[in-house]
């Protein structure tokens, strides 16, 4: 290396390291020479990931006889484990396969990052042997298990090889496991499958290693669900206090007749008494205009956020729209009449809207402009039409001309400088097409329309004079360009980000 | 006024403001009291630090920089955060790599926060999107791994 740079104090390399964003860099770094290759692996290690079997071995390998590694083991902060592991048999084992090997390697090595805080499991399998671990993680705050598969295993596989049971079942200590040691604050549980049979006398659904026996840790303050007719059943058999969660989110995959019970209102009202809970319906083609799911009421209190069809923001008591909804992200396409019924039956408090419609049309705008003059955040979907030419042209018309451009451009450009200034409180603008397929990259874009881009970030920066002082970030796109600009401060340049 | 003398001898006095921008200076000022006593400065050449003070005065009424900018999750301002966004300083640091490196090297050893950043930020900018091979021709860095231990950090990737 030059004489000049190997003067530079490897405090002052990290900090340059640090600048960089991408995992891509860092690896790269690793590989240039010995000085930068403990230094780039700092960042690495941030934010550690295990997912293919051979290569999570390799790592494992190297924190295990790497003595650069091994000075690093108070470096990892995050930890998704992602490895899919197969255990042949999965009742009873006469030997440990490679797949074992690794699972208990995989988790023996976790107990060796003191400093660990967040830890994701995900497609991967979980089995109570993993509580254990947490709780032997002073650190660790935030826990999300996603689409696992859950087998009852207590101990390591090579613990329970010594028992020669070889079999799932075998538990050392049939004490329940106890859920309050924990200490994580954050929790996400989303979909988790039940591979074995459970425990002689047990049902899935019913016993005490159950994960969401997870939402009993005594500090959770947030809490992100699937809940599914399990979850129902084993909450309304149980009923457990949640006092510290105030921000509550609630996926429900698929609505049913059988989750109109009381046990999900429950669940809420054994929260914080100010939680802010966030409701997600995922769009499913069933959810049509059929009587099956029209009826079904999901009587909550608390939500401020939905997610979901527009067939269930009425699901308030006895179907009113609830007060408290602030945003509301519509996931189906919904002409102008459907998207106006709905609007007049939500609460004027809604500040972030986020629509889909199948045409442009400048109708819903108006609409939004009406009844929600208060609103923060606009997001039109839409699939089809031609509005991205015509808005530009109408940035164009308020920085240059605008009393020409009004009498010359079409109805939309007139109507849109009207909107905007009437939206005193917008603070985000995006008007996206549903078709936008990004072509060009960056080093690919011709020298056209890098001047396009440019005149458009001249107007941005002169735009502040006129649009509303609250407005930080627009994004318009049309087929292929996407467009985005953002400010901090009223009065500030606009910035350009990102093409 | 501050009067501070570079390592080849050339002597700078230098509005107190700006020099205290570094903390280098500001300690010894504090440490030294009221004195019209010349301020060395051992390791910072006079070409080096009419850059170093160019930057200062720009940025003499810039607000002080913030320590808990790691907890701000604002898009824009992580992005602002990793980009030198002036153009006044794009065009500070436009300058060949050895000056760079001097500029880092000055602003470490003077203690100058905000110089410091936005010089790493200069030199990150140099690598992003580099590979291993560029990165190792920018910086006329020899390759010292061995093929075996070139061959061991490929598989000890973490990202596995």
């Amino acid at each position: 290396m030059d004489p000049q740079l190997d003067s530079v104090p490897d405090d002052v390399w990290i900090m340059v390291f640090e600048y960089l964003s991408s995992p891509a860099d860092w690896f790269n770094l690793t590989k240039t020479c010995h000085r930068f290759s403990p230094l780039a692996s700092r960042q690495l290690l941030r934010d550690l990931a295990w997912r293919r079997p051979e290569s999570t071995n390799h790592n494992l390998e190297a924190w295990k006889s790497n003595p650069i590694y091994s000075m690093l083991v108070g470096m990892p902060r995050k930890l998704t484990i992602q490895v899919e592991f197969d255990f042949v048999d999965r009742h009873y084992w006469p030997y440990i396969n490679n797949s074992m090997r690794l699972h208990d390697k995989v988790y023996a090595q976790v107990l060796n990052f003191p400093v660990l805080h967040e830890l994701v499991l995900c497609d991967t399998v979980i089995s109570p042997y993993i509580y254990s671990i947490l709780a032997a993680l002073p650190k660790l705050r935030s826990l999300s298990i996603v689409n696992c598969d859950f087998i009852y295993l207590y101990t390591s596989f090579h613990e329970n090889m010594k028992t020669a049971k070889h079999n799932f079942h075998y538990n050392p200590n049939p004490r329940p496991f106890d859920f309050t040691t924990l200490s994580l604050t954050h929790l996400r549980l989303h979909t988790i499958r039940f591979l074995t049979e459970p425990p002689p006398g047990f049902f899935n659904d019913n016993n005490p290693y159950h994960p969401l026996h997870l939402i009993t840790v005594p500090n959770l303050r947030s809490v992100s669900l699937m809940w599914t007719p399990m979850h129902a059943t084993i909450y309304g058999q149980r009923h457990w206090a949640l006092p510290s969660v105030n921000n509550l989110e609630i996926i429900i995959p698929f609505v049913k007749s059988d989750l109109e019970g009381p046990e999900l209102p429950i669940l809420v009202s054994k929260c914080h008494a100010k939680v802010r809970v966030s409701l997600e319906i995922p769009h499913n083609k069933r959810y049509g205009k059929g009587p099956m799911t029209s009826n079904i009421r999901l009587p909550l209190e608390g939500v401020h956020k939905y997610k979901g069809p527009l067939s269930f923001p009425n699901f308030g008591p006895h179907g009113r729209v609830l007060p408290g909804l602030t945003d509301l992200v519509m996931t189906q396409v919904a002409d102008f009449p459907v998207l106006f019924s709905a609007f007049v039956k939500l609460s004027t408090s809604i500040r972030s809207l986020d629509i889909e419609i199948p045409q442009w049309n400048i109708e819903p705008l108006y609409a939004v402009q009406e009844v929600f003059p208060n609103i923060c955040s606009l997001v039109v979907r839409y699939h089809g039409g031609v509005l991205p030419v015509v808005w530009l042209l109408f940035f164009r018309a308020v920085l240059d001309t605008i009393f020409i451009f009004l009498r010359v451009q079409n109805f939309f450009a007139t109507a849109g400088a009207g909107l905007l200034l009437r939206l005193r409180q917008l603070h985000t603008l995006k008007l996206l097409s549903c078709e936008f397929r990004s072509t060009s990259r960056r080093s690919e874009i011709n020298a056209e329309e890098d001047q396009q881009r440019r005149d458009m970030n001249d107007y941005f920066q002169k735009w502040s004079k006129y649009c509303t002082g609250s407005l930080r970030l627009v994004q318009v796109d049309d087929f292929e360009k996407s467009c985005r600009w953002e400010r901090e401060f009223d009065g500030d340049p606009w910035v350009q980000v990102g093409y | 006024m501050v009067i501070l003398i570079t390592s080849d001898n050339v002597k700078y006095v230098v509005e107190k403001d700006v020099a205290e921008l570094s903390v280098l200076v500001k300690n010894m000022l504090e440490d030294i009291g009221p004195s019209d006593e010349p301020i060395p400065l051992h390791n910072v050449t006079s070409t080096v630090f009419n850059k170093v003070l160019e930057y200062c005065i720009y940025h003499r009424n810039d607000p002080p920089p913030s320590d808990d900018d790691e907890g701000c999750a604002s898009p824009l301002h992580k992005y602002l955060a990793s980009h030198i966004c002036s153009e006044w300083d794009q065009r500070f640091f436009d300058v060949d790599q050895a000056l760079l490196f001097d500029i880092i090297l000055a602003a470490n050893y003077l203690d100058i926060k905000t110089l410091l950043d936005d010089a790493c930020k200069a030199v990150a900018h140099l690598i992003q999107g580099k590979s291993t091979e560029e990165i190792r021709g920018i910086f006329n860095i020899v390759n010292d791994f061995t093929p075996e231990e070139e061959a061991r950090v490929k598989k000890e990737n973490v990202s596995s």
